[in-house]
């Protein structure tokens, strides 16, 4: 089912551009990136106005009300939020819906990349099957899997002759813009005892090591996907003016302030 | 009932975790997927698949396995060599291991430190000359008693299929569609022939010098090395995944499209065909008077001679693999199998099979 609706489509598409790029996979990769997010835009657009309401709403005078007004009944509050939710006409699922539609295709987008690269006689044997009949199979196979320096279905190091050791160009650049992104992407939280805030933030860190350390160790062409979308990500948020530049900025430090301020005494002496 | 903090960023966090977890699933330390390599020398079959493993032909009793412990980053998938008293294969993390026969202990190592091969293609010794080829695109010619690299030589892509040689020539099927004739003394290029199609498994090498492959566009050619020219190729239904079989004047072997063929192997006219219900990935192997094959549908049956259908059997699982031990024995492996090899008598009695000790 999963096959069928998602991976063989998916893969026959990829490897079609593949064909028509004149067997280049890496130019295939990529248009196939840019064709998938392309379509998934409108979606990508509804979560992010979603998110907006979201925010928005959280600094709203009435939901600051109910908030106060029950904070030690949790029930009633989630009661109130929803009804406030209703009547301002806001979707609470507005932000997530989309992203969980999307889920499938990312997931389907970066495994069809993967059965496109065989690595045993048994997966090409899959992927051979998989091939809808338009596809000349003597056109596809062998797949040129060379695009720059790199062979796409390896692991990617970038060997120079003066250095005794290969530089993971890939991984470092799929860190890079992995981290840019999520900085761009997080909305400047104005509670700084925020929970979800901090927890963004901690993901914030979490993210680019793991996706560097997967650009690291697979296929060098998921590290050609994963740079391709992160940069069209980055590209839809500052296209949609939705892209928080000021969080990659280094932020200035707190300055220590007079006692008296702290404490909200008169700052001015006797009149 | 829940309430809304900031559900954009929870989602998101949840979102990525998810992601990640199933990313890292589908691709970190998985096992490499394929069916077993096999091979056969004196009394002891050779099975590849993540380790390999030397068991008694006679009894499916286990001998050693190499490594001791899975490793699947260092898998095996294709059937080793065996020579006097070593067992030679590749794996696929570019490396070819040579192990003594009697202890399964290594005895030399081959990585070539440029090269980020795997090797899909069983090694072939010929006079002390292990040629290996690699996804890397080159074919690696080792001395097989030391390991050390006598040459190389580099296709235009991945090389997947084994080779064939006569002690003076290496004939060798590329992905990128090329035969190429290679000298194996000094590894330099003797002639090369664009057949039009991938060739995933080794030629078949006849005494007269006529060399029997197939290619990933449904065509069974021979070509004669001599004269470096095709003989014949003949259009058939499906791929044909292992190699032939060539006996008395038949090539013989069955396709992913549920068919079995005997073409004469002088003309590439069609003797017989068998229709199958399942596919036929593994090559076919003599047993008793007739041909034993073994389908993806778990179906183990004979075709004689003839071409007429003999006894069938049916396994639990999928048959990639087969293999002759005796004039009265054979062996299939495969995937999803309940024993990883089951052996078969001329008569389809199932004799021994084998499963890892503590299975």
């Amino acid at each position: 089912m999963w096959d069928t609706i998602i991976i063989t489509p998916f893969t026959n598409v990829l490897l079609f551009i593949y064909t028509l790029m004149g067997q280049n996979f890496g130019v295939a990769i990529i248009l196939f990136t840019l064709l998938v997010r392309l379509i998934t835009h409108p979606l990508m657009v509804s979560q992010i106005k979603g998110g907006q309401a979201m925010q928005e709403l959280q600094n709203h005078p009435r939901y600051k009300e109910i908030q106060e007004k029950y904070k030690n009944d949790r029930e009633k509050l989630a009661q109130e939020q929803a009804a406030l939710l209703k009547e301002l006409g806001i979707n609470p699922f507005g932000s997530c819906l989309p992203l969980l539609i999307q889920f499938p295709i990312i997931i389907g987008l970066y495994q069809s990349l993967y059965k496109a690269m065989p690595h045993t006689p048994y997966d090409m044997l899959v992927l051979t099957r998989h091939l809808y009949p338009f596809l000349d199979i003597s056109r596809i196979l062998p797949i040129n899997n060379q695009f720059l320096w790199m062979d796409l279905s390896q692991p990617e190091r970038l060997v120079l002759p003066f250095l005794p050791f290969g530089i993971p160009v890939m991984a470092i650049i799929v860190m890079a813009t992995t981290y840019i992104q999520s900085k761009l992407l997080t909305p400047p939280s104005t509670n700084p005892k925020d929970q979800t805030a901090m927890m963004s933030n901690m993901m914030n860190l979490y993210m680019p090591f793991l996706m560097g350390y997967m650009g690291l160790t697979l296929a060098s062409g998921l590290s050609l996907y994963f740079i391709v979308s992160n940069l069209f990500s980055i590209g839809q948020y500052a296209l949609l003016g939705k892209a928080n530049w000021r969080n990659l900025l280094p932020k200035p430090k707190a300055v220590e302030e007079p006692e008296v301020k702290k404490t909200g005494k008169p700052v001015r002496g006797k009149k | 009932m829940h309430t809304f903090s900031s559900p954009k960023s929870i989602w998101k966090v949840i979102f990525l975790l998810a992601l990640a977890s199933l990313m890292l699933a589908a691709c970190s330390g998985v096992a490499v997927n394929n069916w077993p390599g096999l091979s056969h020398a004196g009394n002891a079959v050779y099975y590849a698949q993540l380790q390999l493993i030397k068991i008694d032909a006679t009894n499916g009793t286990q001998i050693w396995r190499y490594p001791e412990k899975p490793d699947a980053k260092n898998s095996f998938i294709a059937a080793p060599a065996v020579n006097g008293r070593q067992v030679i294969a590749g794996n696929m993390n570019n490396e070819v291991i040579a192990i003594d026969d009697e202890s399964g202990q290594e005895l030399w190592a081959f990585r070539d430190e440029q090269g980020k091969g795997r090797f899909i293609a069983s090694p072939l010794v010929v006079n002390d000359t292990v040629l290996i080829p690699s996804t890397d695109r080159y074919l690696y010619s080792l001395d097989a008693n030391t390991g050390q690299l006598l040459w190389r030589f580099k296709a235009r892509d991945a090389l997947w299929a084994g080779v064939a040689s006569d002690g003076k020539w290496v004939y060798l099927p590329g992905t990128d569609h090329y035969l190429y004739v290679i000298d194996l003394a000094s590894g330099k290029l003797a002639w090369e022939m664009d057949l039009g199609g991938s060739m995933l498994h080794a030629p078949v090498l006849a005494p007269d010098g006529m060399l029997y492959l197939s290619t990933i566009v449904q065509e069974m050619i021979a070509v004669d090395a001599a004269q470096q020219k095709v003989v014949w190729r003949e259009t058939i239904e499906g791929k044909v995944w292992n190699p032939p079989l060539l006996d008395d004047g038949r090539l013989v072997f069955g396709t992913d499209k549920n068919k079995v063929y005997a073409l004469d192997a002088q003309s590439g006219a069609t003797l017989w065909t068998v229709s199958t219900t399942g596919s036929i990935i593994a090559s076919p192997v003599k047993l008793g008077d007739g041909y034993l094959l073994g389908a993806e549908n778990g179906e183990v049956f004979i075709v004689t001679r003839e071409g007429a259908r003999g006894w069938t059997r049916t396994l639990k699982g999928k048959i990639y693999s087969s293999l002759s031990l005796s004039e009265n024995l054979a062996a299939v492996g495969g995937m999803e199998l309940e024993h990883l090899l089951v052996t078969f008598d001329a008569q389809g009695k199932q004799d021994w099979t084998y499963n890892p000790p503590g299975n």
